[in-house]
């Protein structure tokens, strides 16, 4: 016994070492292999919470730097709303009063985020409220992949109006597409006849279609201010709104509807008979028409964006106008 | 053993390895693209938190930017990249390279490039006179996490559990070379190995030192009744130790058959022989397993018999009565009574003698006996062997051997009286109790039966037989 205990243990060194040799090489850890979650069934947002908000800051940074950085507007706004700020920003120039600058506070109260991952992408946001004001629906787009949001266009929200409810911004809500049939109307109807119901008026085929709304009123009531003052001198005012093609935007409700955002051009004419003179009304034309002379003629353009809710088809709810912007964007003078 | 605990844990700490783990990745031929992006998957390839960093050589911008896979996949585009799709070891990354449709054009006067081919309303894709124009991702409102830098940039993400994530890493500017990306990734090595290992190398040091401390305990006990090789020819049976040479002398010089062999008796039983039964012969307490020498180690002190071969054969009677050769650990911890008992009365030359011869005999026979038979636990039984050869009444422990009884010397106690008669008596006494153990007829005398021999030894050798069987 004695004489083998040695051989023994060397015996099993060797083994352990065996052993242990063998062990090390085959616990080297395979490589791993990337495992990603799974697509997810539903459309998601987006953008999350965080990041509209960061993009709203920047469109809010652009406005306050529009003053002194006209260009920075421009990687920050688009479509209806750069033409109104831009103007907007000329009309204070040259009044050198801010006063007549939109409110556009860009601190949402809500946002709506769409799940749509195809670009164009859309949101909307409600901000709070300016002093003495109606709340804003911003809306914001996004053109293309490589392109940065921009505010598209905002409209002043009737007061005492309470908008329709959207899907939470975690859950995302769909984009509606200017011809759906889903609705009452298809989205770019519901601009046209809005804008045909404000042309002609109470003598509109789709007069009905439209509950009164207080733009409506406000447009019924300058027309007949002007052309009584025009009248003694055998003027007339006419404001015909266009719609603008394709510049149409809407996003589902909650209850399946869709809230429909839409930009229209407004044109008024404002003649009286010859030898007559017309002066500017505000002074937003006045500045408009800076360095023109006004004769007994004159037309101003508007831009214009309209929120109009549109129920889900079937359903016996009425459309709903919910906010108008209405901005005198140029000025002319015949000749 | 050692060795082999020390092994076990040494290969469980060779496996922990170095904690963090860093992955380089090299994109493509330079002035193929200037965008690289991530499989989805691979930011959270070895953990959810990674640090990203990206260089390029000549020190332009660079611009890293973290964002989801719709986001990533539309910004891109059309244009050429590379994909780092995994892991290609542990050091590098593995890439592909997908061809783009941009098709560079000629840099145009005005500022107006939306018409580049595969270019979208971005502003910023063209191509210069000798190369690609890298695009700028940074200031895009997509992204998750961004950074940017001249000649590197650095940023560190933890992957969300849900969701699909990619890295785009661009060098921004003209002629710009492909990004360098590295991947660093807190990496949780797992050592399986590691409990196993340690448990493994533990329970091998405690049995290594368990068994060291029998070993040492065995090694104490040999040193106390070393073994004693060769000369001696004890069989150690059932864990007897060998007797010294001392006992050995002391047994053989004693009357072991008269004396206590009972006293030798194994320590378990108590030997059927006991003092009462051999009157007169010898006045030793003969505590079974009574400590002599040769005993356990617990029996150190036993004084090493009595002086073998003195004069005193009585002494050493006593002390060879006393000395237990039995192996087993003394259970009977009283040392053996020292005190030498009254010394019966001195035996002649001749006595001696005969006892000698007859000791031998019996010693042989035992070892042939105790060859042939293994009795487990039959301490009593190796007590004869090792009591000098004789054949110790203890050794009746078990009964049910036949050879047993034969073994054992129910006689003994006979012969103490007949010790104290002559030795001739004595003689006839042995040899019947060899006859009976091997079948013959008791009766049978030398003399004839019905010799008249002491009722006494009879009866003490019937009822040691019946004792024993």
């Amino acid at each position: 016994m004695t004489d083998t205990r040695p051989v023994r243990s060397r015996s099993r060194a060797v083994l352990g070492l065996t052993l242990g040799a063998l062990v090390l090489a085959g616990c080297a850890e395979p490589l791993p292999v990337p495992d990603p979650a799974p697509a997810p069934v539903l459309a998601q947002p987006v953008v999350d919470v965080a990041q509209e908000d960061s993009i709203l800051d920047a469109v809010g940074q652009a406005l306050e730097n529009a003053a002194e950085d006209p260009a920075a507007l421009e990687g920050r706004l688009s479509g209806p709303a750069l033409v109104i700020r831009t103007s907007e920003l000329a009309v204070a120039a040259e009044t050198d009063s801010a006063d007549l600058l939109t409110a556009l506070p860009t601190e949402a109260e809500s946002v709506v985020i769409t799940t749509d991952q195809d670009w164009p992408r859309i949101s909307y946001a409600i901000s709070v409220q300016p002093d003495l004001q109606t709340q804003r629906l911003l809306v914001l787009e996004q053109s293309s992949a490589r392109a940065n949001y921009k505010l598209w266009g905002w409209v002043r929200l009737f007061p005492a109006i309470e908008l329709e409810r959207f899907t939470d911004a975690s859950v995302g809500s769909s984009q509606v597409a200017a011809d759906s049939d889903a609705l009452v109307m298809t989205p770019q109807e519901a601009i046209e006849r809005y804008a045909d119901v404000l042309t002609k008026g109470g003598e509109s085929d789709y007069a009905e279609q439209f509950p009164d709304d207080v733009f409506r009123q406000q447009m019924a009531e300058i027309s007949r201010l002007q052309n009584e003052a025009l009248a003694p001198a055998d003027g007339r005012q006419t404001m015909t709104f266009t719609p603008v093609e394709g510049s149409v935007r809407a996003i589902s409700t909650a209850n399946g509807g869709a809230l429909v955002v839409g930009e229209m051009t407004a044109l008024e004419d404002r003649t009286a008979e010859e030898g007559a003179t017309i002066s500017p009304a505000s002074a937003v034309e006045r500045a408009l028409l800076a360095g023109k002379t006004v004769e007994n003629s004159m037309s101003i353009g508007y831009t214009s964006t309209v929120a109009i809710y549109l129920p889900p088809a079937g359903s016996d709810d009425q459309p709903a106008v919910v906010g108008v912007e209405h901005v005198a964007t140029s000025a002319d003078v015949p000749g | 053993m050692l060795g082999l605990a020390a092994i076990g844990l040494a290969t469980a700490s060779a496996t922990v390895w170095r904690p963090a783990d860093g992955v380089v990745a090299d994109a493509a031929d330079p002035g193929v693209s200037t965008l690289l992006v991530t499989a989805p998957g691979v930011l959270e390839l070895v953990d959810p938190h990674v640090t990203i960093e990206a260089s390029r050589p000549d020190g332009g911008k660079v611009v890293l930017a973290i964002g989801r896979e719709v986001d990533v996949t539309g910004w891109v585009g059309e244009d050429a990249h590379a994909v780092v799709t995994g892991l290609a070891s542990w050091e590098s990354l593995a890439t592909s390279f997908v061809e783009g449709e941009t098709e560079p054009v000629e840099p145009t006067e005005d500022a107006d490039a939306d018409e580049a081919d595969g270019t979208a309303a971005g502003d910023t894709t063209a191509s210069g006179p000798s190369g690609i124009v890298g695009p700028d991702p940074y200031a895009s409102d997509m992204w998750l996490a961004r950074a940017e830098g001249e000649g590197s940039a650095q940023l560190e993400w933890t992957t969300p559990e849900a969701g699909r994530y990619l890295l785009l890493a661009a060098s921004v500017g003209e002629d710009a070379p492909p990004p360098v990306v590295t991947l660093s990734w807190p990496r949780e090595v797992a050592t399986p190995l590691l409990v196993p290992g340690v448990a493994v190398g533990s329970v091998l040091l405690l049995v290594a030192a368990v068994l060291g401390l029998l070993e040492l305990r065995r090694s104490r006990r040999a040193a106390a009744a070393p073994v004693v090789t060769g000369a001696v020819p004890v069989h150690p049976v059932e864990g007897q130790p060998a007797l010294t040479r001392s006992a050995l002398r002391t047994a053989r010089s004693t009357p072991s058959s008269a004396s206590a062999t009972a006293a030798s008796a194994p320590t378990s039983a108590t030997p059927a022989v006991t003092p009462a039964q051999a009157p007169g012969w010898h006045r030793v307490d003969l505590v079974p397993g009574a400590s002599g020498d040769d005993r356990a180690p617990t029996f150190r002190g036993t004084p090493r018999g009595a002086p073998a071969g003195t004069g005193s054969p009585s002494a050493a009677r006593t002390s060879g009565a006393t000395s237990s050769p039995t192996a087993v650990p003394g259970p009977t911890a009283t040392s053996s009574p020292t005190t030498p008992a009254p010394e019966p009365a001195p035996m002649s030359r001749r006595e001696l003698r005969e006892r000698a011869e007859r000791e031998a005999a019996l010693r042989a026979q035992e070892r042939t006996r105790n060859r042939r038979w293994h009795r487990k636990g039959d301490r009593g039984a190796s007590a004869p062997s090792a009591a000098s050869g004789s054949l110790s009444a203890a050794s009746t422990e078990s009964a049910a051997t036949p050879v047993v009884p034969g073994v054992a010397h129910p006689v003994q106690p006979p012969f103490a009286p007949a010790a104290q008669g002559t030795a001739d008596a004595a003689e006839p006494a042995r040899a019947d109790a060899w006859r009976k153990a091997w079948g013959f007829d008791t009766s049978w005398t030398p003399q004839g039966p019905g010799a008249p021999r002491g009722e006494g030894q009879d009866d003490a050798t019937s009822t040691d037989a019946g004792d024993q069987r």
